[in-house]
This record gives structure tokens, C-alpha cells and sequence, in this order.
């Protein structure tokens, strides 16, 4: 194997494929770049077994020699190429499996990883992407990981249930307190789809949104799902078994529903659960709606102190007096995935879950489970 | 162990290799195997044939992996994404190690196939991991394979047991330990001593390798053979060999137990029973003292060394007990003088 290309595209497309390397793995060979180099262009593969990435790299700046796989022990290798200087590299390799490093007035040499060990990574591409704007798709990973299990009791609440249910796209993501769901409209022409895909997953494909490209095509299958993204393909691998029914979960009707300005109410919450009494590690703040329409949002710990504020519905308030307790933290991270400066909390009950939604976030749910006091 | 077949198996383990390829020929494959025996039994090393087996992409019409694929050469290189080996950490296999499992187990396969999860010394599982592992095996995923290997069954949560095929491992056979012994081209002096110290393949083929303990086989034939052309002192000899292995424990009841062998030799061919003899090599020392003494002379002797085999577990002092030993040995063997001494 022995080709040259600039050094900054190959950096750049180095620093994506560095997102699937394994850091913490006992398996030694997943900390390994596999460079497969052909005719006309080279294939870069990472994995940490959960996601995998392959860069497909084709540019006029690559001259190739000969070709062949290798892998390259992945850190020291961007870590060598991101301090190099020179605009080309020369990459070869000479006896032993080794790796020989040419750049300006560099020499570097590197002992490669036996390519044989590395796993057969299958990368899917199905006949009939779904295509989303790539904005779409980062706030569909922003409104809805956060509220995925952090406790992995259950793994597959570890994972975001991704539908496919004729025109729509349904992502939800829920810990068993709190729920989250966005729905999209996409073209009827897929097929019916139900995976469950690890929010760890998501958020390494949020970071690689960053390079800010138009769209990103989704090859959703029963048993992988693949994202496209410009030269990107990102693999992740998917939780087994049934996500929990949630449909039923989330009420129907709202007896009681008020109106407020999403900053103002975040403002009051953050401010009350500063004097808040600890269930564990979750604070708690109880919110009044009370009979004369105002809302009272109030903590209070015997042994430190006491806070109230009150909060001016932007209308009316609608449907009789409510005081339910519930987690500060669980409701300013759901109000946090809100683009609308104005957002609905409705209840149903006291001790029923409520739900929080905004003008300007169109198929966007955040449910929550209150919290039982006395 | 990198060509194992069903056949190779079965020399060592007959039983094992029919249960085994049997469910793979008519694909009644249990999602979860206990491989039980005493160490030694070529337990682990089955595990991972039966991982072969199962991933190889071209086996034979016999089940037996080929060996050369590049599956099958991955899991001899350990670094299959597929197979799983869990080893203890420390003393103990830990609840975290467990749960690792588990997770990897939750999502699906890395590559397509069936999944196998080893776990070596099972028996290390504290309370903790076993339930977490127990959860697992409730529900187990499909095409996924447990296999737990242990010398301990019992220390095992039953209710593990009761969910998993229990195949049971047999000592092997001390031929067969010095046949492979001799094939791996140990000296045949070593070959014929080591089976019969040990019934633990892998020990055996360690001792078979360390150096030191060879030496000390050499040395105990050595001083055997002094006494029977009454060349040199053993006495001499041995207190400038002793500093090698008197503070080792181990080592001084391997000392004794070739010492043992030595002069059970002695007995059996006093008895004429030629074809029972170990060291068959030797035979011309042990015609030499056989005639010298009495029949119960030489079992006075067994007995004295057994004796010593035994208290070497307490605090005596082990030189003065070997010197008294070889002085006996050398009075008897070098000057007839077989007068009873008291035991050491």
C-alpha cells in the first residue's frame, strides 16, 4: 500500500472517523483505523462496536501508488497527522507491517495492527433512504436523547425508539419518569419500521451534524440502521428487544391547560429548586395553579428555607385549581428542548402525568410524571 | 489446540466430543453448557472449539470448523467481536464484568452469526455477578451460547445449574499425557515423571517447560543412580542441590514425590513386575537395589517417604528430614546396613 494525498483532507476526514474509535475497549484492534486504499480512492473504517463509521475519501490531491488494507493504531496516528505541517502525506508501507509516515522534512514509522483481526463491519445501504434536512434530524437527537436512562436496569430504555408508521416518523425516548416524543411527517413509500437505537449512538451523530451539511439520508433496516451523511456512513449498532408501549401513556384530554412564557417559567423553576427538598438527587418543586388563575411555583425545605414565586399565565388559565409536585431538573431539561418562546403545560390530574408542548414545535411532546407528596 | 476436531476430542474426552457434535448434527444445541471437571480436563479449550464450531463459515460435513477461515482464525487470536471470554479479575469475577455482558448482549450482534460467551472459573462468580448472570440466562437472547467452565459445580447457584446442559470432564488419561509429552519432544525421562505427578494437562505441559523442576528430576534419577553404582555421595550431592528448593514448599514435595516414584520402582521390580515400572529406562538401577536389600526393607523406606509426604504439611524442619532420609537410603543401598530406624 503506498499513496500521497494533502494532509488537511486527510486530517479532516481523520477527525470524523476518530468519533468511533475505542478508547476504553479491551479489544485492542477496535482502537485501529483500517485504510482500505483502491485505484481511486480510500475507504476509512473505524469501530468501537457500537457505531462505526466509513468515510469513503475520493480527491484530486490523491495519487495512489499501489493499494491494500492496513490498520493503523488510531490515536497515535491523528495524533502524528494533526501536528504535521506539510500540506502532503505519503503514506506506504514497508516490511513487517509497518507504516511509513512521509510529510516535508517528517519521517515518522509506525507499527501497524494485524488487519485480520479486525471484524467484518457490515455497512447497509438500503434502495430507499429516508431524507431529512440534517437540521431536522439534530433536533429530533437534541429533543429527545436527554430523557433516554442513564441506569441500564433496563437496557432498552438506554435507546431511542425510532417508528416509521405510514407518513410519519416517530423518535421517542423515555426513562419510565419522563417522556419524550417527536413526531415528523415524511413521504408514504416506507415500509413500517420499529428499532430501538442507543442515545449514546445519537450523540456522537449530533457531533458529526456539526459539519453542517444540507441533508442526511437514513437506511433504516430490522437489524442496523445507517446514517448518510455527505462521504459519512454512520453505523449504529441497535438495542434488542420491545420497546414499551407508550401510545397509551400519554393523555388525551386536558382539563386544565395554561400558558406560559417558556423563559420566565424555566427562570422560576431554576430559581425554586435552589431551596428544594432532595428526593435522592432529584430536587422537588410543587406548582399551584390557584383560584384566582395566578400559579404559584414554590420549594421548601424545613431546615433551610423557603422559596415562592409567582408567575403570571400569558391567558386565562384554563380549568380548576391544580397543585402537583414533580423534578425541577426533569422539567427545565424539557422545557430547554423548546424552540417556542411560549409553551402549554397540561394536566389531567394531580397525580397524573402532564405534558408540555409549544406553538412553534409542531409534533413535539414532553410528558412527565409528577411526583407524590405527603 | 488449533486444529481440534471432533476426533482429537474424543481421545482425550470421548463422551464430551459425542454429546457435543451430536447436537450439532441434529441441531439440538443448548443455550447454555456447564463444562465441569477437575483442572486440567481440557475444559476451556473445548469452550472455544465449541465457539469454533458454531462461527466457522465452512465446516466439515462432521461439524468440525476448518480452522483457516477467517472467523476461526479470529477467535484463536481472541479478538472475534462475536465471542466473549470472561476471565476472573483478581480474585473474583465482578458484578461489573457481568454487566458488561449483559449490555453487549442487549444490542444486537456486531456481526451476523451466533454469539458465545465464555466464562472461565466460574466458580469465582460472587453472589452479586451470579444474579445478575442469572437474570441473563431467564431470557436468553436467540443465538446466543453460554458456556461457564468450573472444577467447583457445587459452589455454583443452583438455580444457574438447573438452566444449563452440565457436560461433565473426565481426568485424562496418564498415557495420553506422556504421549503428548513425548510428542512435544520432552525427554522421555520427563515424559514417563510428569503423568504421574500430576493428572492436569496443562499443568503437566507447564512443568514439561520449566526448566527447574526438569532439573530436579534429573537430580533425583542422579542420586538414585549414585546409590546403585556407589558412585559419589548423595548426601554430598544433595546438600549443594538442596538450597535450590528447600525453601519452595512445592517444591520439596516434588522433590519427594519423584523420589517416591523412584523407589516404588525399586518395589515393583523386587516384586518382578516388570511391565508396571515408570521409569522403564532405568531398569538397570532398580535391579541393581532391588537385590541389594529386602523386600521389607524397600517398603519400610515408601513408607517413611509417604510418612514425610504427609508431614510436610506442618511446620517440621524439611532439611533435617530429608537428610535423615538420604542417610537412611545411602546406609541401606550403599553399605546394606538396614537397621529400623525410628520414623523421621
Amino acid at each position: 500500500m503506498n499513496f500521497s494525498i494533502l494532509t488537511e483532507v486527510l486530517l479532516n476526514n481523520l477527525l470524523i472517523a476518530q468519533k468511533a474509535l475505542s478508547t476504553r475497549t479491551p479489544a485492542p484492534y477496535l482502537q485501529g483505523i483500517k485504510l482500505e486504499v483502491y485505484p481511486k480512492k480510500i475507504v476509512m473504517i473505524t469501530s468501537n462496536s457500537d457505531i462505526s463509521i466509513k468515510l469513503s475519501i475520493k480527491d484530486e490531491s490523491l495519487e495512489v501508488q499501489s493499494t491494500g488494507d492496513i490498520l493503523i493504531p488510531g490515536k497515535f496516528f491523528v495524533d502524528i497527522v494533526r501536528k504535521l505541517d506539510s500540506e502532503k502525506i505519503k503514506l506506504s508501507t514497508i516490511e513487517n507491517n509497518v507504516l511509513r509516515i512521509e510529510a516535508g522534512n517528517s519521517d515518522v514509522t509506525l507499527n501497524l495492527l494485524n488487519v485480520e483481526d479486525y471484524p467484518e463491519l457490515e455497512f447497509v445501504l438500503n434502495d430507499n433512504p429516508i431524507k431529512l434536512d440534517s437540521k431536522v434530524m439534530k433536533s429530533i437527537i437534541r429533543q429527545t436523547t436527554f430523557a433516554t436512562s442513564a441506569i441500564e436496569n433496563r437496557p432498552i430504555l438506554t435507546g431511542v425508539n425510532i417508528r416509521v408508521e405510514g407518513e410519519k416518523l416517530v423518535a421517542i425516548a423515555t426513562d419510565s419518569f419522563r417522556l419524550s416524543q417527536k413526531v415528523i411527517d415524511i413521504p408514504k413509500n416506507f415500509e413500517n419500521m420499529n428499532v430501538v437505537i442507543p442515545g449514546r449512538s445519537l450523540d456522537e451523530l449530533f457531533k458529526i451534524l456539526e459539519l453542517n451539511l444540507d441533508e442526511i439520508l437514513i437506511h433504516l433496516d430490522h437489524k442496523s440502521i445507517l446514517f448518510e451523511y455527505g462521504n459519512v456512513l454512520f453505523q449504529s449498532r441497535l438495542l434488542d428487544g420491545n420497546f414499551p408501549e407508550t401510545s397509551r401513556l400519554i393523555p388525551v384530554e386536558f382539563p386544565i391547560i395554561i400558558k406560559f412564557n417558556k423563559h420566565d417559567l424555566f427562570e422560576a423553576i431554576d430559581r425554586a429548586s435552589l431551596l428544594s427538598q432532595k428526593d435522592g438527587s432529584t430536587s422537588i418543586v410543587k406548582l399551584q395553579l390557584r383560584s384566582d388563575s395566578q400559579v404559584e411555583i414554590t420549594s421548601n425545605s424545613p431546615e433551610i428555607g423557603k422559596v415562592i414565586e409567582e408567575l403570571f399565565p400569558l391567558e386565562k388559565a384554563i380549568g380548576i385549581p391544580i397543585k402537583i409536585a414533580f423534578s425541577s431538573k426533569y422539567f427545565m431539561d424539557a422545557l430547554k428542548t423548546f424552540n417556542s418562546d411560549d409553551v402549554y403545560v397540561k394536566f389531567t390530574g394531580e397525580i397524573r402525568p402532564f405534558v408540555i408542548e409549544g406553538d412553534e414545535d409542531p409534533g413535539l411532546i414532553q410528558l412527565i410524571l409528577p411526583v407524590r407528596t405527603e | 489446540m488449533n486444529n481440534t476436531t471432533f476426533e482429537s476430542l474424543s481421545t482425550y474426552q470421548s463422551h464430551v466430543a459425542r454429546i457435543l457434535q451430536n447436537s450439532f448434527k441434529y441441531n439440538k444445541l443448548a443455550h447454555a453448557y456447564i463444562f465441569e471437571g477437575p483442572k486440567g480436563t481440557k475444559r476451556f479449550d473445548t469452550a472455544v472449539f465449541f465457539a469454533k464450531a458454531l462461527l466457522c463459515s465452512s465446516p466439515d460435513a462432521d461439524h468440525n470448523p476448518c480452522g483457516i477461515c477467517h472467523n476461526c482464525k479470529r477467535i484463536d487470536h481472541d479478538t472475534h467481536p462475536n465471542v466473549f471470554i470472561v476471565t476472573r479479575d483478581g480474585e473474583q469475577i465482578k458484578k461489573k464484568q457481568m454487566k458488561d455482558l449483559i449490555n453487549e448482549f442487549s444490542k444486537a450482534s456486531v456481526e451476523n452469526g451466533p454469539r458465545v460467551y465464555i466464562i472461565d472459573e466460574a466458580e469465582r462468580l460472587n453472589q452479586e455477578s451470579a444474579n445478575t448472570l442469572l437474570k441473563t440466562m431467564e431470557e436468553p437472547g436467540a443465538d446466543i451460547y453460554q458456556i461457564m467452565v468450573t472444577d467447583q459445580i457445587n459452589s455454583l447457584l443452583k438455580t444457574i445449574v438447573s438452566r444449563a446442559q452440565v457436560i461433565h470432564f473426565k481426568p485424562i488419561d496418564k498415557d495420553l499425557i506422556q504421549a503428548d509429552l513425548l510428542k512435544n519432544k520432552v525427554p522421555t525421562l520427563f515424559a514417563q515423571a510428569i503423568p504421574e505427578y500430576t493428572n492436569n494437562y496443562d499443568e503437566a505441559t507447564q512443568i514439561s517447560k520449566d526448566q527447574d523442576l526438569l532439573d530436579l528430576i534429573t537430580f533425583v534419577k542422579d542420586t538414585f543412580d549414585s546409590f546403585a553404582n556407589k558412585s559419589g555421595s548423595a548426601i554430598l550431592d544433595f546438600k549443594e542441590k538442596k538450597d535450590t528448593f528447600i525453601k519452595d514448599s512445592t517444591r520439596v514435595d516434588f522433590v519427594l514425590s519423584m523420589m517416591i516414584l523412584f523407589q516404588k520402582d525399586v518395589m515393583t521390580y523386587k516384586l518382578r513386575h516388570l511391565d508396571q515400572i515408570i521409569f522403564k529406562d532405568q531398569e538397570d538401577i532398580f535391579k541393581k537395589l532391588s537385590t541389594r536389600m529386602s523386600q521389607k526393607w524397600i517398603e519400610d523406606i515408601l513408607d517413611m517417604m509417604l510418612g514425610l509426604k504427609l508431614r510436610l504439611k506442618y511446620n517440621i524442619n524439611v532439611q533435617f528430614a530429608f537428610d535423615k532420609l538420604l542417610l537412611t537410603l545411602e546406609r541401606g543401598y550403599y553399605y546394606g546396613l538396614s537397621s529400623r530406624t525410628n520414623p523421621i
